[in-house]
């Protein structure tokens, strides 16, 4: 039986750390990424012709639109919302920490 | 046959799929499965005499849709579960001499908007978690068929490493109000070493991080998480500067370079992923002309990579190397 997406309750998803912050929470680009979000419009490809092959699997032969869709395609998958590209000032890196160093064991010598 | 098994150490599925043992190995070219089906000649996968792209279910999967009942059984401890999901072959091309950097622009491009419409089709099933498109190329890699092809597989679950990425971007996300890879883009672009190729909407680095001598990785510029999400300037520009890595490979050492190419995407499972962004990976195993780095001790026994080489001096080799500027490739 299929499994639902929803479904957390697997071995895979122990342990995994699932944040608070809500899922659509805007995303702050770099100052030099390209501010202006074009509209996604999907994939130009879709199937011209699906054929079975003898043992019940599938083959799609694929083609192309001439021109993109003029209306978004909605994503089948349920995905993630994304908010829109909000321009920022530019990125500060932040070093990470440096672990303090261990004292070094004195040396020994062998005679 | 086929079923995957809990690792509680490590906290991973394994695949198991013991009929990929007899897969087709190497075949003689007059009788590979993935060109046209000739008249009088052996039938293949395809049974069209021509074709642009296509896509099949691949016929030694490691995941299925309704898979059979697992062949043992498990324990609370090492559960056992069907493989579910999907695995397809894409053929990129008819012709069966060739590889991906021999094909023209504008069938890149259209191999793009494949892959962009499978990811749409399998995730959206309801056993899917991610969907991952890749290239093994070369037979160091463990190619088995040689004419110019692609898979897709759709997992029913998120695997060690799309997991460990997402856990991570949603933590730097959830820290920062950011995306990582937005922040790693502006770094290398302030930076300048490491950067292979540009665009306006592409960048293809060798990875501060890398772990491979020559691991490069492309990325939108623009927060994107799926293919589906790029525009046509976008595909246009992922299609040029990818042909300008792999003519960039193949220079390198004078011949057709083995590599994987791994494209990540937002995972599908519906889950906080707002800070993944798409991108795609690529590992050669060459380190030199004829010498391999092989995944030894350090790296399969304890998961730390030992690479032998500066990101930046690789970087550099790579951007001297034609062509100079993505805006130059034709055809």
């Amino acid at each position: 039986m299929a499994r639902r997406k929803d479904d957390r309750d697997r071995p895979a998803a122990r342990g995994a750390h699932h944040g608070s912050a809500p899922a659509d929470a805007p995303i702050e680009a770099p100052a030099d990424a390209p501010a202006e979000a074009p509209t996604a419009v999907g994939p130009r490809a879709f199937v011209v012709e699906e054929e079975r092959l003898s043992d019940g699997r599938y083959i799609l032969y694929y083609g192309w639109a001439a021109t993109a869709p003029t209306a978004p395609v909605t994503p089948t998958a349920p995905v993630t919302p994304t908010a829109p590209i909000t321009p920022t000032a530019p990125v500060t890196p932040t070093a990470p920490a440096t672990p303090p160093r261990k004292p070094r064991a004195p040396r020994t010598t062998v005679r | 046959m086929s079923e995957r098994r809990w690792n509680p150490i490590l906290g991973e599925w394994v695949i198991t799929a013991t009929h990929r043992q007899d897969r087709t190995f190497l075949p003689p070219r007059d009788f590979c499965p993935l060109c046209p089906t000739k008249p009088g000649g052996a039938p293949t996968e395809i049974s069209r005499a021509d074709f642009d792209i296509a896509v099949f279910e691949n016929r030694f999967p490691s995941l299925r849709r309704d898979p059979p009942e697992p062949a043992v059984a498990g324990s609370d401890l090492t559960p056992v579960a069907p493989s579910d999901g999907a695995c397809e072959v894409v053929v990129y091309t008819p012709v069966h001499d060739g590889t991906l950097t021999d094909q023209p622009l504008e069938r890149v491009e259209r191999l793009i908007a494949v892959l962009a419409h499978r990811t749409l089709v399998l995730g959206a099933r309801p056993e899917v978690q991610a969907v991952f498109c890749f290239e093994n190329k070369g037979e160091v890699i463990g190619v088995t068929l040689h004419h110019p092809h692609g898979q897709i597989y759709a997992y029913s679950w998120l695997p060690s490493i799309l997991a460990r990425e997402a856990d991570n971007a949603r933590t730097h996300h959830h820290r920062t109000g950011r995306c990582v890879w937005c922040d790693l883009i502006g770094e290398e672009i302030a930076d300048g070493r490491r950067i292979v190729a540009v665009t306006d909407d592409w960048i293809a680095v060798v990875p501060f991080f890398a772990r491979w001598p020559y691991e490069v990785h492309l990325m939108p510029r623009r927060h994107v998480g799926w293919l589906h999400e790029l525009s046509d300037a976008e595909v246009a520009g992922m299609a040029r500067i990818l042909r300008t890595q792999l003519l960039k490979y193949d220079a390198l050492f004078d011949g057709s370079l083995p590599y994987i190419m791994a494209v990540h995407q937002r995972p599908t499972d519906g889950g906080d992923h707002a800070g993944y962004h798409l991108h795609v990976e690529f590992y050669p195993p060459n380190r030199t002309a004829t010498r391999l780095k092989f995944l030894a001790g350090s790296e399969a026994g304890a998961g730390a990579f030992i690479n032998d080489t500066y990101a930046e001096e690789t970087a550099a080799r790579l951007r001297e190397l034609p062509p100079h500027d993505p805006a130059e490739v034709s055809g």
